[in-house]
């Protein structure tokens, strides 16, 4: 009932950036919406379907057609539901827009909704088969921190001065504990990319790999204090290890959305048993 | 897990101070401290309507008869109200000595009682009233009782509308029964069930049980026809608000620090968080986040596949339960290791 399904959209529909949006102020001003076609509603009556067809310019000047579906669906109420199914806005809410007004209601941000016996899992949010594990991945990081790991000076550090050296190339650079998780010696080893702007989508990260070749499986950590937001980290596995290796090369000190990627073999935290 | 959504009805400027589902579970009114009352649509979360009050008083209560047509509200400026449900239009009003606390509709729609509050020498008032003669212009007053000892905070029908099961600012319930002689009612039973202000009192769909809240940091599950406490939730909060599933065996449970605590302390400190409840074990299942205030009322759709909270910061939030809150099955192994 409430599918909608966006079947043409051009593809150069997506982020838009602030410096496009400079662009798009052309001086001729917006394009006059009196050239766009009228929106077109066609009824299905007997497959059920209501089909809606409207035009619009996007950033590029381009005209687009959006076409939407919707699966019209029939439920049978009690009586009374069905009579005032039918009553109309009354007092001040004759003000708002027809249908659902924007103003007075709005879908809240997403909510975890679990239901356990186990505390810790209430009052931390935690998953029940992760709260044991924290304690150990508290003694590995302790065990790891006191190993000292000499730091050797590599090729990009003897860059010359006043140029930029990335974060990681730096001298005296440690990358620290935490991230990783996959070993190299997987037939698949993944592809640590850093160093990603928040902004960054999963979706983004996806549409950029995904010119490489087969992708098997992105994962973009969560940050544990804002599930809305990840990272800044994205593990990628793709089914031949070349075109991680193509993905390494190519995109290593890439720009991307005002940041420099860094992307390396991801190496593993946990020795393997 | 799941991740959910609520639907967010933004209309209230004031804090909530309640709401409640009509009895299909298709609407959803509304009150809060600043007029008018609203009405919403439950499937879509559209504001259907306004019950527009003349003077700016702080609405308290609400109540909506079985069949969807009378709405009635009580508010602190000294007024009862009757309002046609579908059109919004005022059909009477009942002046109180002062402000209304509490007011419900007995099963049949006929009858009110409304409770009121202190106010200077005016002791609080339980009063019913027959709405046959109310709607006519003239009303009955079938009894009519000041409450001396301790103000009325919560009240509600008690089985077959026999008596009114009353909330007391000392934590005690009570059993009110109407004398049609004497035009009063009298006390049929006292018990002492909280140890501070009752702050909600809820029927269970077949009111064989009334779950109280209290500001004693628990809700509390009693009898109906005794007032036997037979459960108790115990929070790290002040309760305010509380509710009973139809469908399964919870409660679902609101509060959070006083409204004048709250500018003081961060949003993740103030326990604003909706609490579910197993009825049986008495053990804490799941928490619902999402208000910035103390939550002032809940309300379980009447089918138990949602639930709304309505809270001080003026925010009513309607949740639909995910395909997991059906399949959760309370481990009752546990306890037998």
């Amino acid at each position: 009932m409430f599918t909608a399904d966006d079947s043409e959209w051009s593809p150069d529909t997506g982020r838009i950036d602030w410096a496009d949006e400079m662009d798009r102020i052309s001086p001729e001003g917006k394009p006059s919406k009196s050239t766009l076609p009228d929106s077109q509603n066609h009824i299905d009556e007997g497959k059920g379907i209501r089909t809606e067809i409207s035009y619009r310019y996007n950033a590029k000047n381009q005209k687009e057609k959006i076409t939407r579906t919707y699966k019209i669906e029939k439920t049978a109420v009690p009586k009374g539901i069905a009579l005032r199914r039918e009553w109309t806005k009354f007092g001040e809410a004759v003000h708002d827009k027809d249908g659902v007004d924007m103003a007075t209601t709005k879908e809240s941000e997403e909510i975890c909704f679990r239901l356990t016996t186990n505390k810790d899992e209430l009052e931390l949010g935690i998953p029940k088969e992760l709260s044991g594990l924290i304690d150990k991945i508290k003694d590995i990081a302790k065990n790891e921190s006191k190993t000292e790991i000499p730091t050797q000076p590599t090729e990009q550090s003897k860059a010359l001065p006043g140029t930029y050296t990335l974060p990681h190339t730096r001298p005296g650079y440690n990358p620290g504990v935490g991230g990783g998780g996959y070993n190299l010696d997987d037939p698949q080893p993944a592809v640590k990319i850093s160093n990603l702007s928040l902004d960054t989508t999963e979706q983004d990260v996806k549409e950029l790999l995904i010119a490489f070749g087969r992708l098997n499986r992105l994962h973009m950590p969560k940050d544990r204090r804002n599930r809305d937001s990840h990272k800044g980290v994205a593990f990628a596995t793709f089914q031949r290890r070349e075109i991680g290796e193509r993905v390494i090369q190519k995109l290593n000190g890439h720009a991307y959305d005002h940041l420099i990627l860094k992307v390396e073999w991801s190496k593993s935290q946990r020795p393997r048993n | 897990m799941a991740l959910i959504r609520a639907l967010m009805l933004l209309s209230h400027e004031g804090p909530i101070s309640q709401i409640k589902y009509n009895r299909d579970g298709d609407l959803l009114f509304s009150v809060s401290k600043t007029p008018p009352a609203m009405v919403w649509r439950t499937d879509t979360g559209m504001r259907l309507g306004t019950y527009e009050f003349g003077e700016k008083s702080a609405i308290s209560c609400l109540d909506i008869n079985k069949d969807t047509t009378r709405l009635v509200t009580g508010s602190a400026g000294n007024m009862i109200r009757l309002w046609d449900c579908e059109t919004g239009a005022c059909l009477q009003t009942v002046t109180t000595q002062t402000s209304v606390r509490t007011c419900e509709f007995s099963s049949d729609g006929q009858i009110i009682f409304y409770t009121t509050d202190a106010q200077r020498k005016i002791s609080p008032e339980l009063a019913i009233l027959t709405l046959k003669q109310f709607e006519g212009g003239a009303f009955d007053y079938i009894a009519q009782t000041h409450i001396t000892d301790s103000k009325v905070t919560a009240a509600t029908w008690g089985p077959f509308d026999q008596h009114i099961i009353t909330g007391h600012e000392n934590g005690s319930l009570r059993f009110y029964q109407a004398d049609n002689s004497a035009k009063r009612v009298q006390v049929l039973r006292n018990e002492q069930i909280h140890k501070d202000t009752v702050t909600d009192l809820k029927m269970t769909s077949d009111k064989l049980f009334c779950l109280s809240a209290s500001k004693d940091f628990t809700a509390k599950l009693s009898t109906s026809d005794r007032l036997e406490n037979i459960k108790t939730f115990n929070t790290d909060r002040p309760v305010n608000a509380a509710a009973i599933s139809s469908l399964r065996n919870h409660v679902i449970i609101g509060g959070g620090q006083e409204a004048m605590w709250v500018t003081q302390t961060h949003s993740h400190t103030g326990k604003f968080e909706a609490k579910i409840f197993h009825v049986i074990y008495e053990q804490e299942i799941g928490r619902v986040k999402g208000h910035f205030g103390p939550i002032n009322s809940l309300a379980f759709q009447p089918d138990g596949r949602g639930f709304s909270s309505g809270g001080e910061d003026g925010v009513i939030r309607m949740h639909q339960f995910p395909e997991i809150y059906y399949d959760f099955e309370f481990d009752r192994f546990k306890f037998d290791r």
